[in-house]
């Protein structure tokens, strides 16, 4: 009690506070005295009682833990009325004791070590009414309760009062030692703890054992709140002695009402703010109004004639549009090949065959005729290599062809990969000559380079065609070895077996090349062990309908542009287009309205243009210098980002020299090359477990690792298409010193 | 560099006056100028006296302590910043200037240590014999670089760039005619941006036979204006090839062959094949190529380093005990029989080094696990 004594000033402190509060629950506080008008005896009997049955306490059922509290309710009021130094300090060793840091427990602890002093009611009526608080908070969070019980208190001894006290009154002292801090520990207690606290007590009365540990327990356990509440203390408190309560009051209302300070400060700083608002307000309308801008020309337009979507759809699905792509190591005949097979379907008249035939002859080029109907340029014809691809087009009763024949030699590669981004499927020819097709298919020799690009560029189908056939005299047994070796090979890359066929064909002679040979014919005769299969163009045809994104936004890749009628032709990638409609063009960012659409190499106008069509498209209002080819020309609602840095997934192939960040590389996608380089390795997978492998990041990136990495293009900004939103814009390759080095698909811009 | 006199003392520190003649030697100067090195040159400063309104540009000398540098290969210009020394009549001491080292006037740089890569790199730039310069176009359809190739340097003189449309079957004249005018344009470009006199060699490469046009495109052009300059110099052009036009086709030029030869003694050209070593053992994964400094400075401790591969980045760092380890780590290679390879961050080849922590050694044995034994420790 000398705490008490000795520390008069914090204690009135408390006690202003504690009278505040009392004033505040003083309705409740007065049901609550009237309640208590149970013996003390009383009381402590049904304590023990309930110390006796634990066994209830601890089930602590809704009721059991609210009749528990009205116990506790009783008793405290029963010691306002007046009772005995022992039973108070019973009364505090038990509030502590059911209040680690409760709410309601230390205040009245310290409330009643100051009644021993002075009997105070109204501070007695505040612990009762603090009581009556947890007591009807405590209602709710029943269950946590009983969770947070202890089970060890239940075997504790009954209470013994006379040396409880002794030792309750040694505990008090200690409480009330503590100054200001038994009360905002009090305060600070989040509720629930103080609602266990409660059911504690009720458990065990007297668990003299577990009194300090209870005890130790608390310790405010959130600082911040502690803090708000030592600020509230503050605020609320002044020295005053406590006897003067209207005095107290009115400090006290003085002091919860702003001062006049205050007040001028809120003023200003309310009319500063409104006048920030106000300039914020205005920033965003005229931000709004400036992004308005750029949007209002910008808009959808509609269709200029009603077209029949379905029919045109239709049109497509049953005579599709089929783009296939010939690839192979150089003199293979690739466009010997093309050459038949246009010359056989009539695209080349006879007269203007007859007329290349001569000039070759001239040249004493003979065996080169059919090649020169795809080879037109001086260059390609003096020195006999393809150097860029030519497309051209033809359609059968089945299907609508567009025929891309692609350099095999490997300094042009870059064009191949060109054509091979536009093509549905890739037509391989090997030559089945002795040692040729070993030549091309060797570690130097692009037929493997070429197999790998046309997997790496999402081909989906593959057509090996043995080439040549007339030089090993049809030869069954080297049909098959090409074709066991060639089978392997296709595997490793990635092929499945359905997705590669094989026919054995010379475009020279034009054997089994647009139609299968005559029965009866000494052709058919050699070609005996075919059992005849079907001929190259036939393998076309079968080919399955390839699936069209038809539904997401037009995209198309611009590779042609008609400077003078502002015409830009290309292959559509996704979605459709109608006259009409407003079109956008990235990265230059113009638009413009489609004047006209024209379809295929006959440039038929059309209304519409379709994923998988060739469409040339004229757009008006644009300055066509801006656009170059490798542009995507999009819907003007769809949007395409422009960038020069992406998140990627990369594979690589046989290297010669490990992979540097930093290092530069040419970057092909679609028919855009771009010098470009690592500037991130995000991650890197195991080789064997194919997961992302844990050890430290690597500054190379070596043979066949494969990796996540940041791609950073150099020189211009591009734009990008996802892989999921776009299966070949999303796709690339990359190419070093003449070799391509690995493949890879956007992932992230 | 033209060394105009020079004054070294026993303790290592001492002066030179020197006096720089092209960029190259502005770029050596950066690497050999160092901050807190004393510099005392003639430098124009204008002057504003007392009661003129006026001010007056007067040539003066000052000394300086240098406390930054600045070089652009592009613009040739070398900056160098600082606090006087000493005062003038003009000048207060402690004041700041900042001036440009020019070919005109000598000047003397003081240093208080000279350690053995400044007399190495001193000593190079003042010996004219080895100097070569190269040029080199790289082209493909519609893209041209033409750079300037020096000792320490490689510079992009001119890009060209023209789209050119495919050909279409049955017509390709637009596209024919659009690439004549492509390689017209190349040719013109060369014959004004490369001064062939000074040039040792150049080099013409591209994929595929456009090279050769170039070539004879060239030679065409000059035989219609009768350049009979260009005539005597038509020894001095390689074609060769190259995978692609961009920048980065360089790299394969350096490696040919026919290329090495002209170029035979000339650093930057083997400092390529070195590089080109390194990366091939690298992938290889023979444990014989290792970099980072750590790894470099196990290896080399070791003994067993056959090429130390450093840029000049490393020595050109501000922490002066970071140069010193360098330096340290040079003298033990060489005295361990190694060879010391200072690569020119200017060079493709220096970038690249760079890249990999900017020191790296080839080993003369396999040594597993230099990098393993370094997490142990840690």
């Amino acid at each position: 009690m000398s705490g008490s004594d000795t520390e008069g000033k914090p204690l009135s402190k408390l006690q202003i506070l504690a009278r505040a509060r009392a004033q505040k629950n003083s309705e409740q506080a007065a049901v609550d005295s009237s309640v208590g008008s149970v013996s003390i005896l009383d009381s402590l009997k049904r304590n023990r009682l309930s110390n006796e049955t634990p066994s209830s306490a601890s089930s602590s059922s809704a009721s059991s833990a609210n009749t528990g509290l009205g116990k506790l309710a009783s008793l405290r009021s029963s010691t306002s009325s007046g009772s005995t130094k022992s039973i108070s300090i019973l009364d505090s060793l038990r509030q502590k004791k059911e209040g680690p840091g409760s709410a309601s427990t230390s205040t009245a602890t310290l409330l009643q070590s100051d009644a021993k002093k002075k009997p105070m009611t109204k501070l007695q009526e505040l612990a009762a009414s603090k009581a009556q608080r947890s007591n009807s908070i405590n209602n709710k969070p029943l269950k946590s309760v009983a969770t947070s019980t202890p089970a060890s208190p239940q075997s504790e001894k009954p209470v013994n009062p006379q040396s409880a006290s002794s030792l309750a009154s040694t505990e008090a002292s200690h409480i009330t030692n503590d100054k200001t801090t038994p009360l905002t520990f009090a305060d600070l207690i989040p509720k629930p703890l103080a609602a266990s606290a409660t059911a504690t007590f009720f458990q065990n009365i007297n668990p003299i054992s577990s009194f300090s540990a209870l005890f130790a327990i608390s310790i405010p356990t959130k600082p911040s709140s502690y803090k708000r509440k030592l600020k509230e203390l503050n605020l609320n408190t002044v020295n005053f002695p406590d006897t003067n309560i209207p005095l107290a009051k009115k400090i006290k209302t003085n002091f919860n009402s702003a001062s006049p300070d205050d007040i001028a400060l809120k003023a200003q700083s309310q009319s500063q703010s409104q006048s920030k608002q106000k300039a914020k307000e205005e920033e965003v309308k005229l931000s709004e109004a400036v992004s308005s801008l750029k949007i209002t020309p910008k808009s959808v337009t509609k269709p200029k004639f009603k077209t029949d979507i379905q029919a045109e759809l239709l049109k497509r699905k049953t005579k599709p549009n089929t783009s296939f792509v010939i690839i192979g190591h150089v003199d293979a005949g690739k466009s010997t090949l093309t050459g038949r097979l246009l010359l056989d379907q009539k695209i080349v008249d006879k007269n203007t065959y007859t007329k290349l035939q001569r000039e070759a002859e001239k040249q004493g080029k003979g065996s080169f005729s059919l090649a020169w109907v795809m080879d037109q340029s001086p260059e390609e014809r003096s020195r006999g290599v393809t150097i860029d691809i030519c497309s051209t087009q033809f359609a059968t009763p089945n299907a609508n062809f567009t025929i891309v024949d692609a350099p095999g030699h490997r300094d042009f590669i870059p064009n191949m990969i060109t054509g091979v981004a536009q093509s549905d499927i890739a037509v391989l020819v090997v030559d089945s000559s002795v040692n040729a097709f070993e030549a091309g298919f060797n570690l130097d020799g692009q037929t493997k380079e070429h197999t790998v690009l046309a997997r790496s560029l999402g081909i989906e189908k593959i057509v090996v065609a043995v080439n040549k056939m007339d030089n090993v005299d049809w030869s069954e047994a080297r049909f098959e070895e090409i074709k066991g070796q060639f089978t392997e090979f296709l595997k490793m890359v990635g092929y499945k077996e359905d997705q590669c066929s094989f026919v054995p064909c010379s475009g020279l002679s034009g054997l089994n090349v647009s139609q299968r040979p005559q029965v009866g014919s000494a052709d058919e005769r050699r070609l005996n062990w075919y059992h005849g299969g079907p001929s190259l163009l036939e393998v076309l045809e079968q080919s399955d309908k390839f699936e069209r994104d038809v539904d997401l936004p037009f995209v198309l890749s611009v590779s042609e542009i008609n400077q003078s009628n502002s015409e830009f032709s290309g292959r559509v990638e996704t979605g459709m287009i109608q006259v009409g409609e407003t079109v956008s063009f990235a990265p230059s960012g113009q638009y413009g309205v489609v004047d006209s659409i024209k379809l295929n190499e006959t440039l038929d106008s059309s209304r519409i243009a379709i994923a998988g069509d060739t469409a040339t498209i004229k757009v008006r209002n644009i300055t066509v210098e801006e656009i170059l080819p490798g542009d995507l020309m999009t819907v003007v609602s769809n949007e395409i980002p422009i960038g020069d840095k992406f998140e990627s997934k990369l594979v690589l192939f046989d290297l010669k020299k490990p992979v540097l960040l930093g290092m530069q590389f040419v970057l092909f996608r679609g028919n855009t090359q771009q010098p470009a380089k690592i500037s991130k390795i995000i991650s890197l997978f195991d080789k064997v477990t194919g997961e992302v492998s844990s050890k430290k990041k690597p500054k190379h990136l070596s043979s066949k690792q494969t990796a996540i990495v940041e791609i950073e293009l150099v020189g211009r900004k591009i734009p990008l298409q996802l892989f999921k939103d776009n299966k070949h814009l999303g796709r690339f390759v990359l190419r070093k010193d003449g070799d391509t080095i690995g493949a890879g698909v956007v992932e992230k811009i | 560099m033209k060394l105009i006199s020079h004054n070294f003392e026993k303790d290592t520190s001492g002066s030179v006056t020197l006096k720089a003649e092209d960029k190259e030697d502005l770029f050596t100067l950066y690497n050999l100028i160092q901050k807190r090195d004393e510099i005392r040159l003639k430098t124009f400063r204008n002057i504003k006296k007392e009661g003129k309104s006026k001010a007056d540009k007067k040539l003066l000398t000052l000394t300086v302590s240098v406390e930054d540098m600045d070089f652009i290969p592009e613009d040739e210009n070398m900056r160098i910043k600082g606090k006087t020394t000493t005062p003038t009549e003009d000048v207060p001491v402690d004041s700041y200037h900042s001036f440009e080292i020019d070919y005109q006037y000598p000047f003397t740089l003081k240093k208080d240590s000279w350690d053995a890569v400044s007399v190495e790199v001193l000593q190079t730039a003042c010996n004219t014999d080895n100097k070569a310069e190269m040029g080199a176009v790289v082209l493909q359809e519609g893209v041209a670089h033409i750079c300037l190739i020096t000792q320490n340097m490689t510079m992009l003189k001119t890009k060209i760039e023209k789209p050119i449309p495919k050909k279409k079957r049955g017509d390709s004249k637009d596209h024919d005619k659009s690439l004549d005018k492509f390689i017209t344009l190349t040719a013109e470009t060369v014959i004004r941006d490369l001064n062939l006199d000074n040039l040792k060699a150049v080099v013409l490469a591209s994929p595929g036979f456009l090279a050769r046009n170039l070539y004879d495109k060239i030679f065409q052009i000059a035989t219609s204006q009768n350049d009979k300059v260009l005539h005597s110099h038509k020894a001095k052009f390689v074609v060769t090839h190259s995978s692609t036009g961009y920048l980065q086709g360089l790299e394969e030029v350096l490696k040919n062959e026919e290329v090495q030869k002209k170029l035979s003694d000339t650093k930057f050209a083997k400092d390529v094949l070195i590089l080109d070593e390194f990366f091939k053992r690298l992938n290889d994964d023979d444990c014989t190529a290792w970099y980072g400094p750590q790894e470099c400075k196990k290896a080399v401790e070791m003994g067993a380093v056959k090429n130390l591969l450093i840029t000049d980045s490393l020595f050109r760092s501000d922490d002066i005990s970071k140069r010193q380890q360098y330096i340290e780590l040079s003298d033990l290679v060489r005295s361990t029989g190694g060879d010391v390879n200072v690569f020119s961050s200017l060079h493709e080849s220096g970038k690249q080094v760079d890249q990999v922590t900017g020191v790296a050694v080839i080993l003369k044995y396999p040594v597993p696990d230099l990098d393993e034994e370094e997490e142990e420790e840690q």
